[in-house]
């Protein structure tokens, strides 16, 4: 795709050739002057970010942690779904490091797992949603006020449609008319990541339009249409790479919220069904396990904010490396 | 002014009917759905039932539908002429079969009919009208405590830039956008009203017959749903309102005032803060849509007995005519929300050109 020759030796980073590939390559083109690649800056920056990198840890401590939760529970001889009918609601027992909850099931084991569900299911609708949003954003924007602008008209319509709707009623009602038919679409987890990925792009897609808008006019996308380059590849190939990096920008602090939605909606019951578990449904009663287990109220709330936190941190970093003149506007 | 009101008004117009056609795709593809349950008698056959259902119209083209939903079985006639002709509805008698027909009655979405609820037996409007109170009163609440507290600490942050308050606050801030509405209603609730005891751990007025008697009854229960849902918007409204005063306090107009002597406290939450405060109308339209959202949860969590409990258990007791009707109310009243926002805004600042 380019043939572009560093001049200058790139002092001080650990780009390897494999690395350099085109696609690093095509986002430095238009930083004229600048012999690093974006990328490259902000790696360099977020490695001196202790606070991003310690939350940047943290996150993928957890998802380890529940990555290897079958590994884990066996090696505590412990169960999500076994119930130990010598311990109910215990608060730390023989064999229960974090207590059991009402049925006698290790709150360990269902934390890790649950934490693989509330995980799961935030990652793949933030990456959906991302895919859907920047896929509809970069075809309204290219098409905006021209002959085909009638595309732009009738999505942002539907954008502003969707938006109008306060998100928890649409994820409610969506969820509610979902959940009986969900024998035909899979397991609750499925379903959830679906509705959170088709109601979750409007943000990332009014972000890319704009940006579309603003780069369908540079030099670039005027000389790839004098070469005689067709829309879908200037969209697709020129504009598209040229917007990843605000992007990329915004998934951690998506992943973050995708985490609250999903557990407010298990909390009520519309999200993930028991008996699998998630953050959220784990606390689906927790009102009733006030006087004899504040350990099952607190422990699962504890890991959502946790996770949140980290991520909107690793957001703010982000940002931070991708954009400083932006942070500092804001800081 | 009145033209650009007015023009955002007719801007609004296809922003509703979207949400209208949307509620009422989704509401259709619901699993028995509407027909099933208006039709609902154990001592009618399944066949009879079908037959009714036909008759009743839930077989037509659904373009048909949806007008006949959005503008009732009632005729419309403005000045004596007929802009919709309405239609008969058939009538059933006990065993489903068809006896006759009537004028029809309801008068759609258009005219404010949202039909009976399947739960309450009411009409919908009713029971919306009964529990907007509470849900105001909430919200208006937490919108108030989150903008007393959560200004002030904005602008002393950007007045002691760097210092511990501005750190502390600053993290604050971030933690609690990252705490669940439902959790924090839960720990505050174990930790006041269990815990301590000094709080009511739900509901609007204590349980007995009297109900509220005196004021701090009222208080008393609206402390912590209010702290739950008011939260996230001093968390929010600090971290607007450190920025917005970080680029006012750049502006020559602050050098000046300090120039002439005036003393910082004067400077910073007269002078600056009138001007810093003018983004923050920009908050005011998003802010509607959130509270709903918000308000849906802290009254499900606390048994507080307004319009966001009521969708919930509507969508639960899957009871149609009540979700299209939340749906739809919360729609407009976003929309509305976001326009009253901007019109705020040009008001407030004359700069703001009106686009």
């Amino acid at each position: 795709m380019t043939t572009e020759t560093k001049t200058t030796p790139v002092p001080q980073t650990t780009v390897t050739p494999e690395e350099s590939t085109s696609a690093v390559l095509s986002l430095s083109e238009e930083r004229s002057g600048a012999s690093e690649s974006l990328y490259t800056l902000a790696l360099r920056r977020l490695r001196r970010d202790y606070l991003t990198l310690v939350a940047i840890a943290i996150v993928l401590l957890l998802a380890l942690l529940s990555l290897l939760a079958p590994v884990i529970t066996d090696a505590l001889n412990v169960s999500y779904t076994r119930t130990d009918s010598a311990a109910f609601l215990s608060i730390g027992s023989p064999g229960h490091i974090l207590g059991t909850d009402d049925l006698g099931r290790d709150e360990l084991a269902r934390l890790l797992y649950a934490g693989r569900v509330s995980l799961t299911i935030a990652f793949s609708a933030a990456i959906g949603s991302l895919a859907i949003g920047v896929t509809v954003g970069v075809i309204a924007g290219y098409y905006q006020g021209g002959p085909l602008g009638f595309i732009d008209d009738a999505i942002m319509w539907f954008v502003t449609t969707l938006n109008s709707i306060p998100t928890l009623f649409l994820l409610l009602i969506v969820a509610s008319v979902l959940r009986a038919q969900q024998s035909a679409l899979g397991s609750s987890v499925v379903v959830l990541i679906l509705i959170l990925t088709f109601l979750g792009w409007t943000g990332t897609m009014r972000l890319v339009r704009g940006e579309t808008l603003a780069r369908r006019e540079l030099e670039y996308t005027i000389a790839a249409r004098a070469m005689g380059a067709g829309s879908w590849r200037i969209m697709f190939v020129h504009i598209l790479p040229n917007v990843f990096s605000i992007i990329v920008v915004t998934l951690a602090i998506d992943v973050g919220s995708l985490i609250l939605v999903e557990s407010a909606l298990s909390y009520l019951g519309l999200g993930v069904r028991p008996p699998t578990p998630s953050w959220g449904n784990m606390l689906n009663n927790a009102q009733s396990f006030f006087d004899r287990g504040p350990h099952l109220v607190f422990l699962p709330g504890f890991l959502i904010v946790l996770t949140v936190l980290c991520l909107y941190i690793i957001g703010d970093g982000m940002r931070d490396a991708f954009d400083p003149q932006a942070s500092k506007k804001v800081a | 002014m009145g033209r650009y009101v007015l023009r955002r008004l007719i801007q609004a117009i296809p922003t509703i009917l979207g949400i209208t056609v949307l509620s009422f795709l989704i509401m259709s593809a619901a699993p028995g759905g509407p027909a099933a349950a208006l039709t609902f008698d154990p001592k009618v056959p399944a066949k009879q039932r079908e037959a009714m259902q036909e008759k009743l119209g839930f077989n037509d083209p659904l373009p048909v539908q949806y007008v006949r939903w959005l503008l009732g079985e009632k005729p419309i006639k403005v000045l004596g002429v007929t802009l919709w002709g309405g239609r008969d509805v058939p009538v059933f008698d006990r065993q489903g079969n068809e006896i006759g027909t009537k004028p029809g009655t309801s008068g759609g979405i258009i005219r404010l009919d949202f039909g009976r609820s399947l739960f309450y037996k009411r009409p919908v409007i009713d029971m919306l009208k009964q529990r907007a109170g509470a849900t105001v009163q909430l919200g208006f609440t937490a919108l108030v405590l989150g903008f007393s507290i959560g200004i002030p600490i904005g602008i002393l942050s950007a007045v002691r830039r760097g210092s511990l308050f501005d750190n502390s606050s600053r993290v604050l801030a971030v933690l609690f956008n990252a705490v669940p509405v439902f959790w924090l209603g839960l720990m505050l609730i174990l930790v006041f009203g269990k815990w301590l005891g000094a709080l009511p751990m739900g509901n609007q007025c204590p349980l007995t017959i009297k109900g509220c008697v005196t004021l701090e009854d009222r208080v008393s229960h609206l402390v912590l749903p209010v702290f739950t849902l008011g939260t996230g918007w001093i968390a929010v409204l600090s971290r607007y309102m450190r920025t917005s005063t970080l680029d006012v306090l750049s502006q020559d107009y602050i050098r000046t005032a300090q120039a002439k002597g005036l003393p910082n406290s004067k400077v910073w939450f007269v002078h600056a803060t009138r001007n810093a405060l003018i983004p923050i109308a920009t908050i005011l339209g998003p802010a509607i849509p959130s509270l709903l959202s918000g308000a849906v949860i802290t009254e499900t969590i606390f048994s507080w007995p307004g319009l966001g409990r009521l969708s919930f258990e509507a969508v639960i007791q899957q009871d149609y005519p009540m979700v299209m009707a939340v749906v739809l109310l919360s729609g407009v009243i976003t929309v509305l929300g976001y326009l009253l926002s901007d019109i705020l805004y040009a008001l407030i600042d004359p700069r703001i050109r009106l686009g």
